[in-house]
């Protein structure tokens, strides 16, 4: 019974120090809380705004198929870009696409893509389709 | 011994756990919330201004016109004719498979604009088809239809026609006089040319004639005078449909 009244006693060597350590506790874990929020709100704030641009970017794509010819026992297609947004395009004929790789195009402007040969008389449904997942179709009947 | 009691520590850290929360609330939450905000206000506002863009796109009305300046000239002439309130760009013209591109053709509303494809040499026993773009990205095909350049190396001459667009703002039935040659000429519609407009729109006819020439148009709705005027057909060097627009 003593030395547990003798520990009671002892308890707080001062006040002040305990005061201290509570509030260096606080503060560091407050820190470390503070500096991950505000990080994981600059990557979120981020994330957002750049999913937000490249959502604006897909609404902003504009282009159509201008034309389709047969040319020399082949199809060509041509596109014009007439959005404010550069793309990326591939040409799908028959669920075979053209060419293997993403034709970048400017604003403003026009490329010609070359697919393969058809049947005479075929009709085709020209698929033009962007990155950002944006299409046009026209319709050709091959010569 | 004092002693401090333990609930004035829990004070302490209150205050600076407030104060923490009130600056985590300052320097991340906020700045946050307001780049999410700005990111929205960006992606509304660019919405917006290409649906104004969309609208402008259905908005365009145009007519496009091409003939020989000669029965025998080698190259055509292309005139875009803008009835529309919107500032036209012609950014391509195609001629068959063979495009062309341009950087000054810009057709103002209510106007025309005329130019020669120069650039272009038709071939004997050869069909053009003709069509336009427009930097809104419409197609429009030639109104004067498709040319024929003959084996003799002559324009063939097409369908001559008067096309009537008619927007008065009385709906029924619109009596229509053409006289060849003049307002003394002969008369073409014998029988009467009539043309019925709904309440819903305007209304659109044509009339063929027989060739390039100038003829006199009357048109009116229960004897009220509604357009009268001389129409010229001079093809080629011009287009072999001329409009009325009453």
């Amino acid at each position: 019974m003593k030395k547990r009244e003798r520990l009671k006693e002892r308890r707080a060597i001062s006040p002040v120090i305990s005061a201290l350590i509570l509030s260096a506790v606080v503060l560091t874990i407050g820190g470390v809380v503070w500096a991950f929020s505000q990080g994981a709100m600059i990557i979120s704030a981020e994330d957002y705004s750049e999913s937000m641009i490249e959502m604006t970017d897909t609404i902003s794509e504009r282009f159509i198929i201008e034309h389709a010819a047969y040319i020399e026992s082949n199809l060509k297609v041509w596109i014009y870009n007439y959005g404010t947004v550069d793309i990326d395009l591939k040409v799908e004929v028959k669920s075979i696409t053209y060419p293997t790789e993403w034709k970048p195009i400017a604003r403003g402007g026009f490329e010609e893509i070359d697919t393969t040969s058809f049947t005479a008389g075929e009709e085709l449904v020209i698929r033009a389709y962007t990155k950002r997942g944006n299409n046009a179709y026209y319709r050709f009947i091959v010569p | 011994m004092p002693t401090i009691d333990s609930s004035c520590h829990r004070g302490t850290s209150t205050i600076l756990g407030t104060i923490i929360f009130i600056g985590i609330m300052f320097s991340a939450v906020i700045p946050m919330m307001i780049v999410v905000k700005q990111a929205d206000t960006i992606y509304e506002m660019r919405k917006h201004e290409l649906e104004i863009l969309d609208q402008a796109m259905i908005n365009e009305e145009i007519y496009v016109y091409i003939f020989p300046v000669t029965e025998s000239s080698t190259t055509l002439n292309l005139k875009v004719h803008n009835r529309g309130s919107l500032v036209v760009n012609v950014v391509q013209v195609w001629i068959n498979d063979i495009p062309h591109t341009f950087d000054d053709f810009e057709v103002q509303p209510m106007n025309w604009f005329e130019k020669n494809l120069d650039y272009f040499t038709a071939i004997p026993g050869n069909w053009y088809f003709i069509k336009i773009i427009t930097d809104r990205g419409n197609i429009f095909s030639s109104d004067s239809g498709s040319l024929y350049f003959d084996t003799n190396g002559k324009w063939a001459e097409g369908m001559f026609a008067i096309n009537f667009f008619i927007s008065y703002p009385a709906a029924g039935w619109f009596d229509v006089e053409i006289r060849q040659g003049g307002a003394a000429g002969p008369i073409l519609t014998d029988p009467p040319f009539r043309i019925h407009k709904s309440s819903s729109g305007p209304a659109f006819d044509f009339f063929d004639v027989p060739s390039a020439d100038i003829y006199y148009v009357k048109i009116t709705k229960n004897l009220e005078l509604i357009y009268e005027d001389d129409v010229t057909i001079d093809w080629p060097g011009g287009p072999p449909i001329e409009w009325v627009f009453a």
